[in-house]
Protein backbone atom coordinates (compact mmCIF):
# COMPACT_ATOMS: atom_id res chain seq x y z
CA UNK A 1 0.00 0.00 0.00
CA UNK A 2 1.82 3.76 -1.31
CA UNK A 3 1.59 6.05 1.68
CA UNK A 4 -1.13 8.83 1.20
CA UNK A 5 -0.86 12.36 2.08
CA UNK A 6 -4.17 13.70 1.97
CA UNK A 7 -4.99 17.48 0.24
CA UNK A 8 -5.16 19.35 3.53
CA UNK A 9 -2.16 17.90 4.45
CA UNK A 10 -0.29 19.22 1.73
CA UNK A 11 -1.36 22.00 1.77
CA UNK A 12 0.00 22.39 5.28
CA UNK A 13 3.62 21.34 3.83
CA UNK A 14 3.23 24.17 1.06
CA UNK A 15 2.66 26.43 3.90
CA UNK A 16 5.90 25.27 5.79
CA UNK A 17 7.95 24.84 2.89
CA UNK A 18 7.11 28.73 1.89
CA UNK A 19 6.97 30.44 5.07
CA UNK A 20 9.95 32.72 5.17
CA UNK A 21 10.98 35.82 2.97
CA UNK A 22 12.79 34.01 -0.29
CA UNK A 23 14.43 35.87 -3.08
CA UNK A 24 14.24 35.05 -6.55
CA UNK A 25 17.67 35.99 -8.64
CA UNK A 26 19.21 35.13 -12.02
CA UNK A 27 22.11 33.48 -12.42
CA UNK A 28 24.92 34.56 -14.77
CA UNK A 29 27.32 31.40 -14.71
CA UNK A 30 26.88 28.65 -16.90
CA UNK A 31 25.64 26.15 -14.62
CA UNK A 32 23.46 23.18 -14.60
CA UNK A 33 21.64 22.93 -10.87
CA UNK A 34 22.87 19.95 -8.86
CA UNK A 35 22.06 18.31 -5.91
CA UNK A 36 25.09 19.30 -3.84
CA UNK A 37 24.59 23.17 -5.22
CA UNK A 38 25.03 25.99 -2.66
CA UNK A 39 24.14 29.64 -3.07
CA UNK A 40 28.05 30.02 -4.34
CA UNK A 41 27.11 27.95 -7.17
CA UNK A 42 25.79 30.82 -8.50
CA UNK A 43 26.50 33.90 -9.64
CA UNK A 44 24.06 36.78 -9.24
CA UNK A 45 23.39 38.78 -12.27
CA UNK A 46 24.46 42.48 -11.59
CA UNK A 47 23.86 45.51 -13.87
CA UNK A 48 21.50 46.35 -16.70
CA UNK A 49 19.02 47.26 -14.41
CA UNK A 50 18.78 44.16 -12.85
CA UNK A 51 16.71 43.97 -9.19
CA UNK A 52 16.27 40.71 -7.27
CA UNK A 53 12.75 39.78 -6.68
CA UNK A 54 11.31 39.53 -2.97
CA UNK A 55 8.73 36.46 -2.92
CA UNK A 56 6.77 37.75 0.64
CA UNK A 57 4.75 34.62 2.08
CA UNK A 58 1.93 36.81 1.51
CA UNK A 59 1.81 36.52 -1.86
CA UNK A 60 1.82 32.92 -2.49
CA UNK A 61 -2.08 31.48 -3.32
CA UNK A 62 -1.49 28.28 -2.13
CA UNK A 63 -4.67 26.28 -3.35
CA UNK A 64 -5.91 22.59 -1.33
CA UNK A 65 -5.70 20.02 -4.16
CA UNK A 66 -4.40 16.91 -5.44
CA UNK A 67 -1.63 18.64 -6.20
CA UNK A 68 -1.90 21.08 -3.86
CA UNK A 69 -0.56 24.06 -5.70
CA UNK A 70 1.29 27.75 -4.51
CA UNK A 71 1.10 30.05 -7.16
CA UNK A 72 2.86 33.51 -7.25
CA UNK A 73 2.38 36.70 -9.50
CA UNK A 74 4.53 36.14 -12.01
CA UNK A 75 7.95 38.81 -11.66
CA UNK A 76 9.69 40.86 -14.07
CA UNK A 77 12.97 41.63 -15.01
CA UNK A 78 13.31 44.38 -17.24
CA UNK A 79 16.71 45.09 -18.10
CA UNK A 80 17.93 48.56 -19.34
CA UNK A 81 21.08 47.48 -20.98
CA UNK A 82 23.70 45.20 -21.49
CA UNK A 83 24.48 43.13 -17.81
CA UNK A 84 27.67 42.99 -15.75
CA UNK A 85 30.50 40.21 -17.48
CA UNK A 86 29.37 38.01 -18.41
CA UNK A 87 26.38 39.33 -19.60
CA UNK A 88 24.54 36.56 -19.64
CA UNK A 89 21.59 34.90 -18.27
CA UNK A 90 21.08 30.50 -17.97
CA UNK A 91 18.51 30.73 -15.45
CA UNK A 92 17.43 31.29 -11.84
CA UNK A 93 17.40 30.15 -7.87
CA UNK A 94 16.19 31.10 -4.92
CA UNK A 95 17.35 31.76 -1.64
CA UNK A 96 16.28 32.65 1.86
CA UNK A 97 16.49 35.31 4.20
CA UNK A 98 20.15 33.82 5.59
CA UNK A 99 21.41 33.12 1.89
CA UNK A 100 20.56 29.60 2.06
CA UNK A 101 20.15 27.97 -1.19
CA UNK A 102 16.52 26.86 -1.67
CA UNK A 103 15.95 25.87 -5.55
CA UNK A 104 17.62 26.61 -8.78
CA UNK A 105 16.26 26.04 -12.08
CA UNK A 106 17.74 26.67 -15.84
CA UNK A 107 15.64 28.13 -18.27
CA UNK A 108 15.44 26.01 -21.60
CA UNK A 109 18.23 25.41 -23.64
CA UNK A 110 16.81 27.20 -26.10
CA UNK A 111 16.97 30.45 -24.30
CA UNK A 112 20.36 30.18 -22.66
CA UNK A 113 22.77 31.72 -22.76
CA UNK A 114 20.64 34.91 -22.91
CA UNK A 115 21.97 38.31 -23.36
CA UNK A 116 19.59 41.14 -22.24
CA UNK A 117 19.87 44.76 -23.72
CA UNK A 118 17.97 47.64 -23.28
CA UNK A 119 14.08 46.40 -23.26
CA UNK A 120 14.52 42.79 -22.70
CA UNK A 121 12.26 41.08 -20.47
CA UNK A 122 12.42 38.18 -18.59
CA UNK A 123 9.30 36.75 -16.90
CA UNK A 124 9.51 34.07 -14.21
CA UNK A 125 6.30 32.85 -13.05
CA UNK A 126 6.84 30.88 -8.88
CA UNK A 127 5.21 27.99 -8.89
CA UNK A 128 5.50 25.38 -6.02
CA UNK A 129 3.46 22.48 -5.98
CA UNK A 130 2.96 18.81 -3.89
CA UNK A 131 2.37 16.11 -6.21
CA UNK A 132 2.71 12.50 -7.15
CA UNK A 133 0.79 10.70 -4.28
CA UNK B 1 -14.79 75.12 -8.46
CA UNK B 2 -12.97 76.24 -10.98
CA UNK B 3 -9.58 76.12 -12.67
CA UNK B 4 -8.03 77.04 -15.69
CA UNK B 5 -4.24 77.36 -17.40
CA UNK B 6 -2.89 80.99 -18.44
CA UNK B 7 -4.39 84.31 -19.11
CA UNK B 8 -7.36 82.55 -21.74
CA UNK B 9 -8.87 80.06 -19.57
CA UNK B 10 -11.27 79.67 -16.96
CA UNK B 11 -14.79 78.61 -15.73
CA UNK B 12 -17.50 80.01 -13.29
CA UNK B 13 -17.26 77.76 -10.06
CA UNK B 14 -19.82 76.26 -8.38
CA UNK B 15 -21.19 75.93 -4.90
CA UNK B 16 -23.99 73.45 -4.46
CA UNK B 17 -25.17 73.62 -8.07
CA UNK B 18 -25.25 77.10 -8.74
CA UNK B 19 -22.86 78.94 -10.57
CA UNK B 20 -20.44 82.17 -9.63
CA UNK B 21 -19.54 84.58 -11.82
CA UNK B 22 -15.95 84.99 -12.63
CA UNK B 23 -15.51 88.38 -13.68
CA UNK B 24 -12.17 88.63 -14.80
CA UNK B 25 -9.15 86.53 -14.92
CA UNK B 26 -5.70 88.29 -15.28
CA UNK B 27 -1.74 86.71 -15.59
CA UNK B 28 0.88 88.89 -14.77
CA UNK B 29 3.24 89.44 -18.20
CA UNK B 30 5.79 87.14 -17.32
CA UNK B 31 8.45 89.45 -17.82
CA UNK B 32 7.50 91.02 -14.63
CA UNK B 33 8.95 88.41 -12.66
CA UNK B 34 7.00 85.73 -10.97
CA UNK B 35 4.03 84.21 -11.99
CA UNK B 36 0.34 85.98 -10.95
CA UNK B 37 -2.83 85.14 -11.03
CA UNK B 38 -5.57 87.17 -9.94
CA UNK B 39 -9.03 86.27 -9.99
CA UNK B 40 -12.25 88.19 -9.58
CA UNK B 41 -15.31 86.44 -8.52
CA UNK B 42 -18.68 87.85 -8.24
CA UNK B 43 -20.76 87.70 -4.86
CA UNK B 44 -23.05 85.67 -5.59
CA UNK B 45 -23.88 82.92 -3.35
CA UNK B 46 -20.08 82.90 -2.53
CA UNK B 47 -19.58 82.83 1.14
CA UNK B 48 -15.97 82.95 3.23
CA UNK B 49 -16.85 79.37 4.64
CA UNK B 50 -17.80 78.20 0.76
CA UNK B 51 -14.11 79.22 -0.21
CA UNK B 52 -11.94 76.78 1.41
CA UNK B 53 -9.02 75.90 -1.01
CA UNK B 54 -6.88 76.92 -3.58
CA UNK B 55 -4.83 74.37 -5.09
CA UNK B 56 -1.81 75.49 -7.59
CA UNK B 57 0.74 73.08 -10.03
CA UNK B 58 3.05 75.39 -10.60
CA UNK B 59 5.13 74.19 -13.58
CA UNK B 60 8.47 72.24 -13.03
CA UNK B 61 7.29 70.63 -10.05
CA UNK B 62 5.52 67.38 -9.79
CA UNK B 63 3.76 67.32 -7.43
CA UNK B 64 0.56 69.03 -6.24
CA UNK B 65 0.27 71.45 -3.67
CA UNK B 66 -1.92 73.13 -1.59
CA UNK B 67 -1.15 76.55 0.39
CA UNK B 68 -2.16 75.82 3.79
CA UNK B 69 -2.84 79.12 6.50
CA UNK B 70 0.20 78.79 8.35
CA UNK B 71 2.76 79.18 5.36
CA UNK B 72 3.08 75.51 4.76
CA UNK B 73 2.00 73.20 2.11
CA UNK B 74 -0.58 71.01 3.68
CA UNK B 75 -3.34 69.22 2.26
CA UNK B 76 -5.79 71.80 2.45
CA UNK B 77 -6.06 75.18 3.18
CA UNK B 78 -8.93 76.68 5.29
CA UNK B 79 -10.04 80.43 4.63
CA UNK B 80 -11.84 82.20 7.50
CA UNK B 81 -13.62 85.71 7.89
CA UNK B 82 -11.20 87.55 9.30
CA UNK B 83 -11.65 90.84 7.33
CA UNK B 84 -7.92 91.41 7.50
CA UNK B 85 -5.47 90.99 4.65
CA UNK B 86 -4.11 87.59 4.78
CA UNK B 87 -0.66 86.49 3.16
CA UNK B 88 0.11 83.16 2.80
CA UNK B 89 3.72 81.87 1.81
CA UNK B 90 4.09 79.37 -1.05
CA UNK B 91 7.17 77.24 -1.27
CA UNK B 92 9.57 79.32 -2.67
CA UNK B 93 9.34 82.72 -1.16
CA UNK B 94 5.75 83.51 -2.93
CA UNK B 95 2.44 84.33 -1.11
CA UNK B 96 -1.00 84.42 -1.58
CA UNK B 97 -2.98 87.60 -0.52
CA UNK B 98 -6.43 88.29 0.25
CA UNK B 99 -6.35 92.24 0.72
CA UNK B 100 -8.18 94.26 3.29
CA UNK B 101 -11.84 93.92 3.11
CA UNK B 102 -11.91 91.36 0.84
CA UNK B 103 -15.01 89.35 2.49
CA UNK B 104 -16.64 92.20 3.50
CA UNK B 105 -16.75 93.69 -0.37
CA UNK B 106 -19.04 92.94 -3.02
CA UNK B 107 -15.66 91.60 -4.80
CA UNK B 108 -13.99 87.93 -4.45
CA UNK B 109 -10.68 88.62 -5.44
CA UNK B 110 -7.55 85.97 -4.81
CA UNK B 111 -3.92 86.79 -5.98
CA UNK B 112 -1.61 83.97 -5.81
CA UNK B 113 1.50 83.46 -7.75
CA UNK B 114 4.71 81.03 -7.34
CA UNK B 115 7.92 82.79 -7.06
CA UNK B 116 9.31 79.93 -7.72
CA UNK B 117 8.25 79.44 -11.26
CA UNK B 118 10.68 80.91 -14.37
CA UNK B 119 9.03 83.79 -16.24
CA UNK B 120 7.87 81.84 -18.82
CA UNK B 121 6.30 79.14 -16.69
CA UNK B 122 2.69 78.21 -16.52
CA UNK B 123 0.96 77.74 -13.53
CA UNK B 124 -2.22 76.01 -12.80
CA UNK B 125 -4.88 76.57 -10.40
CA UNK B 126 -7.64 74.71 -8.52
CA UNK B 127 -10.07 76.64 -6.65
CA UNK B 128 -11.99 74.56 -4.26
CA UNK B 129 -15.45 75.71 -3.60
CA UNK B 130 -17.58 73.75 -1.99
CA UNK B 131 -17.82 70.67 0.31
CA UNK B 132 -17.13 72.54 4.10
CA UNK B 133 -18.40 75.32 5.46
CA UNK B 134 -15.94 76.39 8.40
CA UNK B 135 -18.68 78.74 9.98
CA UNK B 136 -21.82 76.08 9.58
CA UNK B 137 -20.22 72.55 10.29
CA UNK B 138 -22.82 70.53 8.38
CA UNK B 139 -21.42 69.62 5.17
CA UNK B 140 -22.75 71.14 1.51
CA UNK B 141 -25.14 68.50 -0.47
CA UNK B 142 -23.48 68.38 -3.62
CA UNK B 143 -24.36 66.20 -6.31
CA UNK B 144 -22.26 63.16 -6.19
CA UNK B 145 -23.58 61.34 -9.09
CA UNK B 146 -20.81 59.96 -11.10
CA UNK B 147 -21.64 59.84 -14.80
CA UNK B 148 -19.81 57.39 -16.62
CA UNK B 149 -16.63 58.30 -18.42
CA UNK B 150 -16.95 57.95 -22.36
CA UNK B 151 -14.30 56.85 -24.98
CA UNK B 152 -11.74 55.47 -22.53
CA UNK B 153 -8.50 53.96 -23.72
CA UNK B 154 -4.92 53.26 -23.04
CA UNK B 155 -1.95 53.87 -24.37
CA UNK B 156 1.24 51.71 -25.84
CA UNK B 157 3.18 51.38 -22.34
CA UNK B 158 6.92 52.69 -22.94
CA UNK B 159 9.37 52.56 -20.81
CA UNK B 160 10.74 56.19 -19.48
CA UNK B 161 14.92 55.51 -18.72
CA UNK B 162 14.95 59.21 -16.71
CA UNK B 163 12.34 57.78 -14.87
CA UNK B 164 12.90 54.01 -14.75
CA UNK B 165 9.35 53.25 -15.00
CA UNK B 166 6.91 52.16 -17.58
CA UNK B 167 4.45 54.69 -18.45
CA UNK B 168 1.25 54.53 -20.38
CA UNK B 169 -1.94 56.70 -20.55
CA UNK B 170 -5.48 56.65 -19.73
CA UNK B 171 -7.59 58.83 -21.42
CA UNK B 172 -11.56 59.32 -21.78
CA UNK B 173 -14.21 61.91 -21.62
CA UNK B 174 -15.90 63.48 -19.28
CA UNK B 175 -20.00 63.99 -19.95
CA UNK B 176 -20.93 66.18 -16.69
CA UNK B 177 -19.31 68.55 -14.77
CA UNK B 178 -19.63 66.73 -11.57
CA UNK B 179 -20.51 70.07 -9.33
CA UNK B 180 -18.11 70.44 -6.14
CA UNK B 181 -16.27 67.49 -6.44
CA UNK B 182 -13.35 65.78 -8.31
CA UNK B 183 -12.66 62.34 -10.01
CA UNK B 184 -10.31 59.82 -8.79
CA UNK B 185 -9.27 57.18 -10.85
CA UNK B 186 -7.15 54.17 -9.13
CA UNK B 187 -7.06 50.45 -10.00
CA UNK B 188 -5.27 47.42 -8.66
CA UNK B 189 -1.81 48.50 -8.63
CA UNK B 190 -1.85 52.45 -9.15
CA UNK B 191 -3.99 55.41 -7.25
CA UNK B 192 -4.66 58.69 -8.84
CA UNK B 193 -6.81 61.25 -7.90
CA UNK B 194 -7.65 64.68 -8.67
CA UNK B 195 -9.06 65.20 -12.28
CA UNK B 196 -11.03 68.55 -12.78
CA UNK B 197 -14.47 67.43 -13.76
CA UNK B 198 -15.23 69.56 -16.67
CA UNK B 199 -17.93 68.68 -19.67
CA UNK B 200 -16.42 66.66 -22.55
CA UNK B 201 -13.30 67.39 -22.04
CA UNK B 202 -10.79 64.95 -23.18
CA UNK B 203 -8.81 63.39 -19.77
CA UNK B 204 -5.47 62.17 -19.08
CA UNK B 205 -4.02 60.30 -16.63
CA UNK B 206 -0.66 59.17 -16.61
CA UNK B 207 0.06 56.41 -14.92
CA UNK B 208 3.80 54.76 -13.96
CA UNK B 209 4.61 51.18 -12.80
CA UNK B 210 8.27 50.16 -12.14
CA UNK B 211 7.41 46.81 -14.23
CA UNK B 212 6.22 46.25 -17.66
CA UNK B 213 2.60 46.90 -17.00
CA UNK B 214 0.27 43.98 -17.31
CA UNK B 215 -2.18 43.56 -20.39
CA UNK B 216 -5.22 43.94 -18.60
CA UNK B 217 -6.47 46.80 -16.15
CA UNK B 218 -9.25 47.30 -14.06
CA UNK B 219 -10.21 51.08 -13.42
CA UNK B 220 -12.96 52.50 -11.14
CA UNK B 221 -13.91 55.84 -10.75
CA UNK B 222 -14.62 58.12 -7.86
CA UNK B 223 -16.66 61.14 -7.03
CA UNK B 224 -15.84 63.07 -3.89
CA UNK B 225 -15.83 65.94 -2.34
CA UNK B 226 -13.35 67.97 0.34
CA UNK B 227 -14.49 67.54 2.93
CA UNK B 228 -13.23 66.98 6.88
CA UNK B 229 -14.40 63.05 5.93
CA UNK B 230 -13.85 63.01 2.30
CA UNK B 231 -16.53 61.60 1.77
CA UNK B 232 -16.56 59.07 -1.51
CA UNK B 233 -19.21 58.48 -3.81
CA UNK B 234 -19.73 54.71 -4.33
CA UNK B 235 -17.66 53.65 -7.10
CA UNK B 236 -18.03 53.32 -10.80
CA UNK B 237 -18.46 49.94 -12.67
CA UNK B 238 -15.22 48.26 -13.22
CA UNK B 239 -13.55 49.19 -16.53
CA UNK B 240 -11.73 46.73 -17.91
CA UNK B 241 -9.28 48.31 -20.66
CA UNK B 242 -6.59 46.16 -22.49
CA UNK B 243 -3.08 47.99 -22.94
CA UNK B 244 -1.83 48.34 -26.34
CA UNK B 245 1.32 46.32 -28.00
CA UNK B 246 3.29 44.98 -24.64
CA UNK B 247 7.09 45.19 -25.03
CA UNK B 248 8.25 41.66 -25.79
CA UNK B 249 8.68 39.04 -23.75
CA UNK B 250 12.28 37.44 -24.09
CA UNK B 251 12.08 34.49 -21.66
CA UNK B 252 9.10 33.58 -20.06
CA UNK B 253 9.50 31.11 -17.63
CA UNK B 254 7.31 29.30 -15.32
CA UNK B 255 8.87 27.33 -12.86
CA UNK B 256 8.93 23.48 -12.99
CA UNK B 257 7.88 23.36 -8.94
CA UNK B 258 6.97 20.06 -7.87
CA UNK B 259 7.82 17.87 -4.93
CA UNK B 260 6.79 14.14 -4.52
CA UNK B 261 6.52 13.10 -0.81
CA UNK B 262 7.05 9.40 0.30
CA UNK B 263 7.02 6.15 -2.36
CA UNK B 264 6.23 3.06 -0.75
CA UNK B 265 7.53 1.23 2.17
CA UNK B 266 7.10 -2.47 0.93
CA UNK B 267 6.21 -4.89 3.69
CA UNK B 268 6.71 -8.79 3.06
CA UNK B 269 4.74 -11.19 4.97
CA UNK B 270 5.81 -14.52 5.06
CA UNK B 271 3.08 -16.76 4.45
CA UNK B 272 4.59 -20.13 4.92
CA UNK B 273 8.15 -19.71 5.41
CA UNK B 274 10.50 -22.84 6.25
CA UNK B 275 14.88 -22.57 6.47
CA UNK B 276 16.89 -24.70 4.97
CA UNK B 277 20.21 -23.98 6.73
CA UNK B 278 23.38 -25.18 4.86
CA UNK B 279 26.16 -24.39 6.29
CA UNK B 280 29.02 -22.71 3.74
CA UNK B 281 32.37 -21.99 5.04
CA UNK B 282 33.04 -18.10 4.32
CA UNK B 283 29.09 -17.81 3.67
CA UNK B 284 27.53 -15.27 5.84
CA UNK B 285 23.91 -15.16 5.26
CA UNK B 286 21.44 -18.52 4.92
CA UNK B 287 18.69 -18.77 2.46
CA UNK B 288 14.87 -19.08 4.12
CA UNK B 289 12.48 -20.39 1.07
CA UNK B 290 9.10 -19.06 1.16
CA UNK B 291 6.86 -22.07 -0.08
CA UNK B 292 3.71 -20.10 -0.64
CA UNK B 293 3.85 -16.32 -0.74
CA UNK B 294 0.77 -14.34 -1.61
CA UNK B 295 0.53 -15.30 -5.86
CA UNK B 296 1.41 -19.45 -4.44
CA UNK B 297 4.51 -18.88 -5.79
CA UNK B 298 8.12 -20.17 -3.93
CA UNK B 299 10.53 -17.10 -3.02
CA UNK B 300 13.92 -17.21 -1.39
CA UNK B 301 15.49 -14.44 0.86
CA UNK B 302 18.35 -14.54 2.26
CA UNK B 303 19.10 -13.90 6.17
CA UNK B 304 21.66 -12.90 7.98
CA UNK B 305 23.13 -15.70 10.30
CA UNK B 306 23.61 -14.05 13.52
CA UNK B 307 27.34 -15.42 14.14
CA UNK B 308 28.30 -17.13 11.13
CA UNK B 309 31.76 -17.92 12.61
CA UNK B 310 30.74 -19.43 15.58
CA UNK B 311 32.70 -22.96 16.09
CA UNK B 312 30.86 -25.67 16.69
CA UNK B 313 32.33 -29.28 17.83
CA UNK B 314 30.49 -30.90 14.71
CA UNK B 315 32.70 -30.06 11.69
Amino acid sequence: MTLLVPSVSKKVYLEGILNEVLTLKLYSNNKIPAVGDTAASYTEVTGGGYISKSLGFEGWTITEASPSVATYAFQNFSFTGVTDAPSTIYGYFVVNASGVLRWAERFEESSVPFEPIAGSLIRVTPRFDLGGL
Amino acid sequence: MTNGQGSRYGIPPQVANDAIDILSLYWTNRDLGPEIATIFFGASGLTPGQFVSIQLFPSGKARQEFIGPDGNISDTINIVNSGDDKTYDIAGGGSFTLPEGFWASQIRSVLAYDAGASPNATCWFVIQTGGFDPHNPGEFTVDATLDPPTDPALTEPVYDPELDQWVFDLSWTNQEPELGTLIEVQNSQIYQEGSVPIPDELYHERFTNEDPPDLEWIFRFYHYVYSPTRRISPPSDDLILTLGPTPPIDINHVMSGGLSIGGSATIFLLTDPSGIYKLVPGKTHDTIINRANEAGDAEEFDVKIPEPFAETGYL
